[in-house]
């Protein structure tokens, strides 16, 4: 089973069947936030174990994208002998934590052009999470078998729908505390790197917006509204309610629109970044994820913006998997969950 | 798809280890209902087999009505049996009828056939080891009344008769007859055609 502790919410999921023929056998939400999620969330599996059919005792366990220092550390040539020192020193200077730190690193791409220079992924994360995480699903009486940052599961769920793609694709998490943009070739992530506009921001903006100035001019007309109810509202006085919330709409739908344009712009140099490491190659299509790839604008936006084809992420009805309808509804936000299940099989 | 996992290799190996067993169990399950399914198309074989067989061996009810009506039989039978006995002694007797027949003819002229006698005779000169068969000894008495006659007529009693053995006895000269002579010639074994 997948057990995908998130920044606002953590997500258990077990499919049944093989490829070819999955369907979900159980899904469930638990919403808790902060340090403590882990145990929160962990407590209210246990209250509804025995509702929930779960299958087995292994947990492929996801740490939230936000829990996790992601680093592109290029080796040179020259610091090829001491790899062990640079990476241990890049871990260190980008996370904290008491109880230590645990790093692991992959190659992304090959030697560049020059065949002197290759890039590795850093992940960090700190020892406390990981032993939160490890606790938590152990006190369920689950034997935990894998642990991976959000991002592998969710690339690994999308691999899936770009089976047989030869060009690179792209996805983008818009995670809560965290977003990451990734570039997926060959069945292997070639790019990652953790965007500045998360999804928190983007609600800060919509916020900001709602709470805007031009809002306090709706208000006499919204209690002329009220008070007209007793003797009838003045036309005059909807239409005008009218045009101003529409005008207040697309106030809050460029605010959003131009953040979308801000990250078309950081995608677009990570872009630009891959193409010179990997001869020119071209991402065909950006699959967006996580909390905020539903807000409206974002994707339209960043299709406009990046010239590439964009949208939000389905990979249960890509792959034709049978699920509920609570999870047909935000398949996007189930492609970390989606990616976990599947590993050893996808 | 590489990643990085942050708990260590074995428990992930040790969980797809876990996950094969299942399809090996059900491998193996198929496997031994295979076995199964096999063992009982073979012991069904097997049954039937026997089923056929024994019931090839068991007489049918006809024949069991025989076997009664014979064994009725004989129980009726075995009531006659002490007259019926002495009827039937002279079939322990050796058959040499048919050499009484030409027997006379066969000894050739100057000869003339007194008295025959057969018996049934142990051997003398038998091995310890060897299991006892009896030989036919058939004693022919004759008068013969020439030299020529008198030698010719062992050998002309082995042809005629085809028994393996022969053997002059006593002879005996007849008062008043000088030219006739009393002998007894005694074959032995079997004859060729009673093997």
């Amino acid at each position: 089973m997948a057990l995908h502790f998130g920044a606002l919410d953590t997500r258990l999921l077990q499919l049944e069947g093989g490829p070819g023929g999955w369907s979900v056998r159980t899904a469930s939400i638990y919403s808790a936030q902060g340090k403590s999620r882990h145990a929160r969330a962990a407590e209210r599996v246990a209250e509804e174990r025995k509702s929930l059919r779960l299958l087995g005792k292994d947990a492929l366990i996801g740490i939230s994208s936000d829990a996790v220092s992601v680093n592109l550390v290029p080796i040179d040539e020259h610091n090829r002998g001491r790899i062990d020192q640079v990476l241990k020193d890049t871990a260190t200077r980008s996370s904290q934590d008491s109880e230590g730190l645990e790093y692991r690193y992959l190659p992304i791409t090959g030697t560049d052009m020059a065949g002197t220079r290759e890039d590795l992924l850093l992940l960090t994360v700190g020892a406390s999470e990981l032993r939160r995480c490890r606790t938590a699903t152990e006190s369920l009486g689950l034997r935990p078998s894998g642990m991976e940052m959000g991002a592998f599961p969710i690339a690994r769920a999308l691999k899936e729908v770009h089976q047989g793609e030869e060009d690179p694709w792209g996805f983008l998490h818009l995670g809560f505390s965290q977003s990451l943009f990734g570039v997926v070739h060959g069945g292997e992530i070639r790019f990652l790197k953790p965007m500045q506009l998360t999804g928190s921001a983007l609600l800060s903006r919509l916020e900001e917006a709602l709470n805007c100035t031009e809002l306090d001019s709706l208000n006499p007309l919204l209690e002329n509204a009220s008070s007209g109810q007793e003797n009838g509202i003045d036309s005059t006085t909807i239409a005008n309610l009218h045009q101003q919330s529409v005008g207040h709409a697309v106030e809050i739908l460029r605010f959003l629109k131009s953040d979308a344009e801000l990250l078309a712009q950081e995608i677009r140099a990570c872009l630009r970044h891959f193409a010179t490491r990997n001869k020119g190659a071209r991402m065909s299509c950006l699959e967006l994820t996580g909390f905020g790839a539903s807000l409206p604008e974002v994707e339209a936006a960043l299709g406009k913006s990046l010239n590439l084809p964009v949208g939000l992420a389905a990979p249960f009805e890509a792959l034709g998997i049978q699920a509920p309808s609570h999870i047909r509804a935000e398949e996007h936000l189930w492609c970390a969950a989606l990616g976990l299940a599947m590993r050893g099989e996808a | 798809m590489k990643t990085a996992d942050f708990l260590p290799l074995e428990n992930y190996q040790l969980h797809l280890e876990r996950r094969r067993t299942p399809k090996r169990i059900a491998i193996l399950s198929v496997f031994a209902l295979a076995c199964i399914i096999g063992s009982q198309a073979v012991a069904w074989e097997a049954t039937s087999t026997e089923q056929r067989a024994t019931e090839a061996e068991t007489p049918d009810s006809e024949s069991l009505a025989a076997n009664v009506e014979l064994n009725d039989l004989f129980t009726e039978m075995s009531e006659y049996a002490v007259s019926l006995d002495p009827l039937a002694q002279h079939l322990d007797r050796p058959t040499c009828g048919g050499l009484l027949h030409g027997l006379a003819g066969a000894c050739g002229t100057d000869v003339s056939v007194e008295r025959v006698r057969w018996s049934y005779e142990l051997p003398t000169n038998r091995s310890r080891n060897s299991t006892p068969q009896r030989e036919l000894v058939l004693v022919v008495t004759a008068l013969v009344e020439s030299d020529e006659a008198l030698l010719e007529l062992p050998e002309r009693l082995l042809e005629f008769s085809g028994y393996k053995k022969c053997r002059t006895g006593s002879t005996e000269v007849i008062k008043g007859r000088p030219e006739a002579l009393r002998v007894e010639i005694q074959l032995r074994g079997q004859r060729e055609d009673e093997k």
